[in-house]
């Protein structure tokens, strides 16, 4: 669904140039989930903000159902990729409601009473229809997280791709959450998840990436109970 | 005796005083019609997300003239000294408008300019991912937090805005000033007439200062 060929990466500050990604070559699928791990400043973060198209490649291509990433118009990039930030990014002057329905407003042109129909069950979904009239100050932080994930699936994207999604969740939300990610790849929605939260990972993970130094040290599509201790995934986890 | 020639003094000026206060709300919406959009355009383009090199030099020279050169200056350079380069005539309340609309313009801008860059930059990527174009994102999103980040910097611009129209008289606009110099000259009188005019500017400005503390209450609430 999602190639990333030969993906490269440099940041530079004054005259000091770092390489965030390296050579980065790799297939996401669709139904499945994929989990981006990785130390501190190992790239994971980059490596979706690219794939977000928020940044400028320095080399290599992303390529979306085949086709390139930047041929991309917004809206069409909408539409194939979703993305929720690790501090959700909600916009505080609009109430849970208009900022699902917006988007749909804004970039599909579609009548408001349709972009309600969708956003609706959506919030009921994800158990916070209760909360569409209040503003993204008054939720807590796991329900500031579902508003962002359902203001994402109303544009229904092919893959969304989740920040940190666990950083800020006590554990009865980051089941929540679990559970709403796995019901997604059952629609065929591909997830790709970066995060640092060992157990969180390996309860959902379909696909692991290690991404070490901005390079893609190994991959699996392993459940993380088959994987080999000595596997360098197995170590990381442990 | 002297509170009866007081109120004759003041009857006797009213109809003039009122003329002139006219005049001052007139050149005072004029140049806020000048300052207001032009400023807000400015600092729209001078925002660091949108941010051209070449536009924001040319921008950042043109401010830092606007704001250091005394408004009074530009004044007497838009009634006089263009009208004699471009060998044009410049009707004394078009250059007056003009020049205060223009002047505010640049204060205006790093208002706006302020209070866009206060606003959390993951907004605009957040607006980008969900499939937001630039101008989209400026005004659902960006625009509408910005605005009530500079209301009340705004209102207060546009109250110093009113009290500079006082200097027009001084290129001969019969404003509210340039009346009440003119009656002065007549009545002898200057304590009781520039006393009114005094109040007159306290009254107007005082229902700007109420309006801005509506707003921060509002926004406060």
């Amino acid at each position: 669904m999602i190639n990333i060929t030969q993906l490269t990466k440099k940041r530079s500050n004054k005259n000091v140039q770092k390489t965030v990604l390296s050579n980065v070559t790799c297939a996401i699928n669709s139904n499945r989930i994929t989990l981006l791990v990785g130390p501190s400043g190992s790239g994971k973060t980059t490596l979706l903000r690219c794939i977000a198209g928020l940044e400028q490649l320095d080399e290599g291509s992303i390529t979306i159902q085949n086709k390139p990433l930047k041929e991309l118009s917004n809206a069409e990039r909408a539409g194939k990729i979703g993305f929720v930030f690790q501090n959700y990014s909600l916009f505080p002057h609009l109430s849970v409601l208009e900022n699902c329905i917006q988007p749909l407003l804004v970039t599909k042109g579609i009548d408001r009473q349709k972009a309600v129909k969708k956003a609706l069950p959506l919030l009921k979904q994800l158990g916070i229809e209760t909360l569409q009239d209040f503003y993204p100050r008054q939720l807590s932080g796991g329900q500031q997280q579902r508003v962002a994930l359902a203001r994402t699936l109303c544009l229904e994207p092919q893959a969304i791709l989740l920040d940190e999604p666990t950083s800020a969740l006590d554990p009865e939300n980051t089941v929540i959450l679990s559970t709403i990610l796995q019901k997604l790849t059952k629609q065929n929605v591909a997830i790709i998840i970066s995060s640092q939260d060992v157990p969180f990972i390996k309860s959902i993970a379909e696909k692991i990436c290690l991404l070490e130094e901005g390079k893609l040290m190994a991959e699996t599509d392993t459940p993380y109970e088959q994987l080999e201790a000595s596997s360098k995934i197995a170590r990381f986890l442990l | 005796m002297m509170i009866t020639n007081l109120l004759t003094t003041y009857a006797n000026a009213a109809p003039l005083l009122a003329q002139g206060l006219c005049m001052t709300l007139q050149c005072w919406i004029a140049a806020l019609c000048i300052a207001l959009p032009l400023g807000a355009l400015w600092g729209i383009l001078r925002c660091n997300q949108l941010a051209q090199p070449i536009v924001c030099n040319a921008l950042d020279v043109f401010t830092f003239m606007l704001r250091g050169i005394p408004f009074y200056v530009q004044l007497l350079v838009a009634y006089f000294v263009l009208p004699a380069l471009f060998n044009i005539d410049i009707p004394a309340s078009l250059a007056a408008a003009g020049s205060l609309g223009i002047c505010s313009a640049a204060y205006v801008s790093q208002i706006v300019k302020a209070g866009i860059n206060a606003i959390d930059p993951y907004q605009w990527e957040a607006a980008y991912v969900l499939g937001y174009s630039t101008s989209q994102t400026l005004r659902f999103i960006i625009l509408p937090q910005a605005f009530k980040n500079v209301l009340p910097a705004i209102i207060g611009e546009c109250d110093q805005l009113l009290k500079t129209t006082a200097v027009f008289s001084t290129i001969g606009i019969l404003d509210l000033m340039g009346v009440g110099k003119n009656i002065v000259a007549q009545e002898l009188n200057p304590l009781s007439i520039y006393s009114l005019i005094a109040l007159l500017y306290l009254g107007l400005s005082s229902l700007l200062s109420f309006a801005s503390a509506v707003v921060e209450k509002k926004e406060q609430a």
